[in-house]
């Protein structure tokens, strides 16, 4: 797909995705970064395959002597089976038309919490996922194109991905794909690229932090709401 | 069901590739599970499933270690071992060989299931996500990639036994018990710093997490 991506994961935040440890909201964000990027799906693939070997290689226990009695009596209960390789065929199309990553177009399905756009300020929108988790706020924002979003800082980790368009910051320029890590303390400045919306999926764990008047003004807005 | 069925022998008659060992390029894919596991998605076969089990059903087991949860570890080992078995059942019609080796296949489903059981039972009935929504595929299938996945396999395959104890045995912790390096750390009372270089030591060894 994208191979422009220029901003990747800690090797370490791979390995603990690999391995099932990681938190949901930030795997969320780097399942999302595998959708866009090459090289670290290759990453992840290796280590995949690395879990499989150890685990081929793990010591054995013994299963309940009828266990397998019960799972051909399960299988016979119940003797509908799926067809097909729907993942990979949706994923295909999925990339051929350039929407969203599975994990968002999921969240974004949910019916029960159909998520809302709201306006943070005139250049920057809001919406939701509700992800059943409690630990990050986990949600869409949307840049307009030259858009200037406030001055932050972080009050804990926020996770980034691009989905769409490109934003800037102190740093560097970030286009679809790239995954951007803020730690607690770190002070940014975004800005839209100049023709086009910029969409990111954010995982944030704390409120960020907006200096001055405009802080305290915007801190009911900006009061994190983890689900 | 039926209708299912017969849809499911359309698709496997139409299937352009015939799953044959000729096909491989190294013929390490084709390796005796991913042969059985075909037979099972192809006619159904009983036996290759019961064969299929007796082999990966105390693995499974063994990779289920749940601690830190109220509920009895052993039924839930017990648990995910038939949970995961009647999914290589139920989906072995999805699996593709050429794209994985049976026991990669086997092993992902036994991850992907025993952490949607984790947060089952820990707390997150109303999870938006299974876990396997985190891995779903992008489809790249090149012969230079599996080619690559190929070569990755054996020097793993190769490699991890020939890697010092002390490295192993974090590498275990990590993929068998499901624990971070910080835990891990702290499991063997070593400083983080020692974990995370032998980690580091041990994947450059197996030439893992490069550019390939």
């Amino acid at each position: 797909m994208n191979s422009s991506v220029s901003f990747h994961p800690q090797d370490d935040m791979l390995l603990d995705f690999s391995s099932g440890r990681l938190d949901d909201a930030p795997a969320m964000c780097i399942s999302a970064h595998l959708h866009f990027c090459e090289r670290c799906r290759s990453r992840v693939n290796q280590l995949t395959e690395l879990g499989s070997e150890v685990f081929s290689k793990g010591a054995p226990v013994t299963l309940e002597h009828d266990a397998l009695d019960k799972l051909f009596a399960r299988i016979d209960s119940s003797q509908e089976y799926e067809v097909g390789d729907t993942h990979t065929a949706s994923a295909s199309t999925a990339a051929k038309h350039g929407i969203y990553p599975h994990v968002v177009e999921k969240l974004l399905s949910n019916e029960d919490h159909k998520p809302r756009w709201r306006n943070v300020s005139s250049s920057l929108k809001v919406a939701r996922l509700f992800t059943g988790q409690n630990k990050f706020e986990v949600a869409l924002h949307r840049i307009k194109a030259g858009g200037v979003t406030p001055i932050h800082n972080h009050g804990g980790k926020e996770y980034t991905v691009v989905l769409s368009g490109s934003f800037s910051d102190e740093n560097g320029v970030y286009n679809e794909g790239d995954f951007i890590l803020k730690e607690a303390g770190d002070i940014h400045h975004p800005v839209g690229a100049k023709y086009k919306d910029c969409v990111c999926l954010t995982a944030l764990e704390a409120p960020i932090e907006l200096p001055g008047i405009l802080g305290w003004l915007m801190k009911p807005i900006l009061r994190i709401h983890p689900a | 069901m039926n209708a299912i069925l017969n849809s499911n022998m359309r698709k496997n008659a139409q299937r352009i590739k015939p799953l044959q060992s000729q096909d491989t390029p190294t013929g390490k894919r084709d390796d005796e599970w991913t042969l059985r596991l075909i037979r099972v998605a192809e006619h159904r076969d009983r036996k290759a499933f019961a064969e299929i089990f007796q082999h990966f059903g105390p693995l499974i087991k063994g990779f289920a270690r749940f601690e830190n949860v109220d509920s009895d570890s052993v039924q839930l080992s017990d648990e995910l071992v038939q949970e995961v078995m009647i999914k290589v059942w139920n989906k072995a019609d999805s699996f593709n060989p050429n794209k994985s080796a049976a026991t990669t296949w086997i092993y992902t489903m036994a991850r992907n299931t025993k952490i949607d059981m984790l947060r089952r039972v820990n707390r997150q009935a109303t999870q938006s996500l299974d876990n396997e929504d985190y891995w779903h595929p992008v489809d790249e299938e090149t012969p230079i990639s599996e080619l690559v996945r190929q070569r990755t396999k054996q020097t793993i395959h190769e490699g991890l036994s020939q890697l010092p104890p002390e490295q192993g045995d974090v590498l275990r912790k990590i993929y068998l018990e499901g624990k971070s390096q910080s835990e891990v750390a702290e499991d063997m009372d070593l400083p983080l710093g020692t974990v995370k270089s032998r980690v580091r030591r041990a994947l450059d060894k197996l030439q893992l997490m490069v550019n390939k």
